[in-house]
């Protein structure tokens, strides 16, 4: 796809649009929640891969190396909300489920979901989101977050448990 | 009785909605954004190939020039000087010999 997108760039972009766009969106939704925030950093998250794309090197996959630049972009809209966002940090107060209009409040148990996973450090929020809803394995997400295998299978095991105990609490 | 919670029971559902069409939207977008910035590459030109094919003519040109004797300075040495060098070697009676028979050629006198 990169040399497609090099030697042929619109029909690299379509390619990658077609491939990555629906993901990206979603990857960055699930941690911005808002619509609008969502989407400014879905298109800033392309333009950016296009801009870099030939500066990618095969460290890492491709598709680590786009859900990388997601999770800053998204990690960026999080930050301008409030000065101190890092993957240690817990977003508690700043990642509360706001009144957004692409929400649907009917289905209280999904919305109970979605709130216990945003009460989660957001290190712990991309091990959960990466593994439960894109199925990627520890390496990949460890790749997508700088950090190790076992660094994110704690925190996903950790985010698992968290998450259980919220929802049975508030059952 | 209180039911333990279950993530087989959600699935990967989500509240999250979209406005309808709003992904092909966002590719015209960040395509108004990129496309201008991007340009094809061109295709790399195959110098090995060039050299070797210049190379290959001027070689053949050079041996044409040489097969038919026209590089400059390397003039065919004059005929006729040749030809009286030969007639010179001659002993006087092939020489008389010679006279008479061609010294009425209609060819050789005009």
């Amino acid at each position: 796809m990169v040399v497609i997108a090099v030697k042929e760039p619109e029909k690299g972009f379509r390619l990658l649009m077609a491939k990555y766009k629906d993901a990206v969106y979603w990857h960055i939704r699930r941690l911005v929640v808002s619509h609008d925030d969502a989407q400014d950093a879905t298109q800033e998250t392309f333009v950016r891969i296009f801009r870099s794309l030939t500066q990618f090197k095969s460290e890492c996959s491709f598709r680590s190396w786009i859900y990388r630049i997601a999770t800053n972009e998204a990690l960026r809209i999080l930050n301008r909300r409030q000065d101190r966002v890092s993957l240690d940090d817990s977003p508690v107060e700043l990642n509360s489920m706001m009144a957004d209009e692409y929400v649907d409040y009917s289905d209280l148990e999904v919305i109970r979901l979605q709130q216990a996973i945003l009460a989660l450090p957001t290190k712990q929020q991309l091990a959960f989101n990466l593994r439960y809803y894109n199925e990627m394995g520890y390496d990949e997400i460890a790749a997508i977050t700088g950090s190790t295998a076992d660094s994110v299978k704690s925190s996903y095991h950790i985010a698992k448990e968290k998450i259980i105990r919220y929802m049975n609490l508030n059952n | 009785m209180k039911k333990e919670f279950d993530f087989n029971r959600i699935g990967k559902r989500m509240p999250y909605t979209t406005p309808e069409g709003f992904l092909d939207n966002l590719e015209k977008q960040v395509w108004e954004q990129v496309k201008d910035e991007v340009k094809p590459s061109k295709p790399k030109r195959n110098y090995s190939l060039w050299y070797f094919i210049s190379g290959g003519l001027v070689a053949a040109s050079v041996t044409l020039l040489l097969v038919f004797n026209i590089l400059p300075g390397h003039q065919k040495p004059d005929d006729f000087e040749a030809f009286e060098q030969a007639f010179s070697n001659l002993s006087h009676a092939d020489q008389d010999y010679l006279l008479t028979v061609y010294q009425d050629d209609l060819f050789m006198n005009q």
